[in-house]
């Protein structure tokens, strides 16, 4: 299991309590939710114990910060992207968000989890060739799980890096595949 | 006979098939659909939280809490479906499709689940392979390749 080298943020956690989370991790969004928030609606209930893993060791043991640490650094998260995941627990968010009658406390989480969403999406966004290296690494296709807003803001900045990291690719995918080959 | 599905279609309809009872459930979250419901989805409104409350022996009220009354509540009945379920996943661990392998390694296989509504210690890895086959239990040996 990797570990993330992320710097970790210290703050002043005496005011915590399940209903008003503080950072206690290693995610660079101070504000944002961090560790499962305890709420109320039950689709949203499921969708934090899906977000977050007791055992998982990178950052607050969240999707997000899976993401965010793949997305940045191009390594994998127990073996494998959690770019999908994170897409499609989004629209998941979005229609509970749409459909549910939350109380003015799931609601703001349920907003501050979209703000985590938001900002792991922008974490492939911005580092799209390392998001890339991440999945090849993994033997999947290159963009794979890049969302359609993620693929929109990759775009130009693979078109204009496409030729420098041809060569890295290559020598990427033919790790993965000898790799693949040794199990 | 079941073979690996080679689409999220084909994996949610060979779920409907092997766990019939399920599939009012997957009606009301839209499975397979548009809008991003997926087998991510599936785990994480109707799978997870159903292997919870077989695991915690009903402790763990999330799945019909979200959908009360869908499924008798007699637990030898749920041991019986979750039994299938696990079928199910055998040939989820084995599909051609890398996203459906990478599913059931990151749901089940990855990390344990917590239980947060009973407080209680969290479902392990181990835990969660308690109803496994053969193929979900090399898969995490040798990971989602």
């Amino acid at each position: 299991m990797f570990r993330a080298p992320i710097e970790l943020v210290g703050v002043d956690t005496a005011g915590a309590s399940p209903h008003n989370p503080v950072c206690v991790c290693s995610s660079p969004y101070i504000g944002a939710v961090v560790g499962p928030p305890i709420v109320e609606n039950p689709a949203l209930g499921r969708l934090v114990q899906a977000l977050w893993r007791p055992t998982a060791d990178v950052g607050d043991g969240s999707t997000f910060d899976a993401v965010g640490y793949e997305a940045i650094s191009g390594q994998l998260v127990g073996g494998t992207t959690h770019f999908q995941k994170l897409a499609e627990l989004w629209q998941n968010l979005n229609g509970i968000m749409k459909t549910q009658s939350l109380n003015e406390t799931d609601r703001a989480i349920a907003n501050e989890l979209d703000e985590r969403f938001l900002q792991a999406t922008v974490d492939i966004e911005q580092n799209p060739v390392t998001a890339m290296e991440a999945n090849l690494l993994a033997g999947k296709s290159p963009i794979a799980g890049f969302s359609n807003a993620a693929m929109d803001a990759a775009d130009p900045q693979l078109g204009e890096e496409v030729e420098s990291i041809e060569p890295l690719l290559e020598c990427v995918a033919e790790v993965a595949e000898d790799a693949a080959g040794d199990l | 006979m079941n073979t690996p599905p080679t689409t999220v279609d084909e994996a949610v309809a060979q779920l409907r098939r092997g766990c019939p009872e399920l599939s009012e459930v997957l009606d009301t979250i839209g499975a397979p659909g548009g809008d991003g419901v997926g087998l991510y989805t599936v785990f994480c409104d109707v799978l997870l939280p159903l292997i919870a409350n077989v695991l915690t022996g009903g402790a763990d009220q999330s799945f019909d809490r979200g959908f009360p009354g869908a499924l008798d509540q007699e637990v030898d009945d749920r041991r019986d479906l979750i039994r299938r379920l696990y079928d199910v996943f055998e040939e989820w661990a084995v599909s051609p499709d890398r996203d459906i392998r990478d599913v059931v390694y990151i749901e089940l296989l990855e990390n344990g689940y917590t239980v947060l509504d009973v407080n209680r210690p969290d479902l392990t890895v181990d835990d969660l392979l308690r109803y496994a086959g053969p193929r979900l239990k090399a898969m995490r040996v040798a990971g989602p390749r």
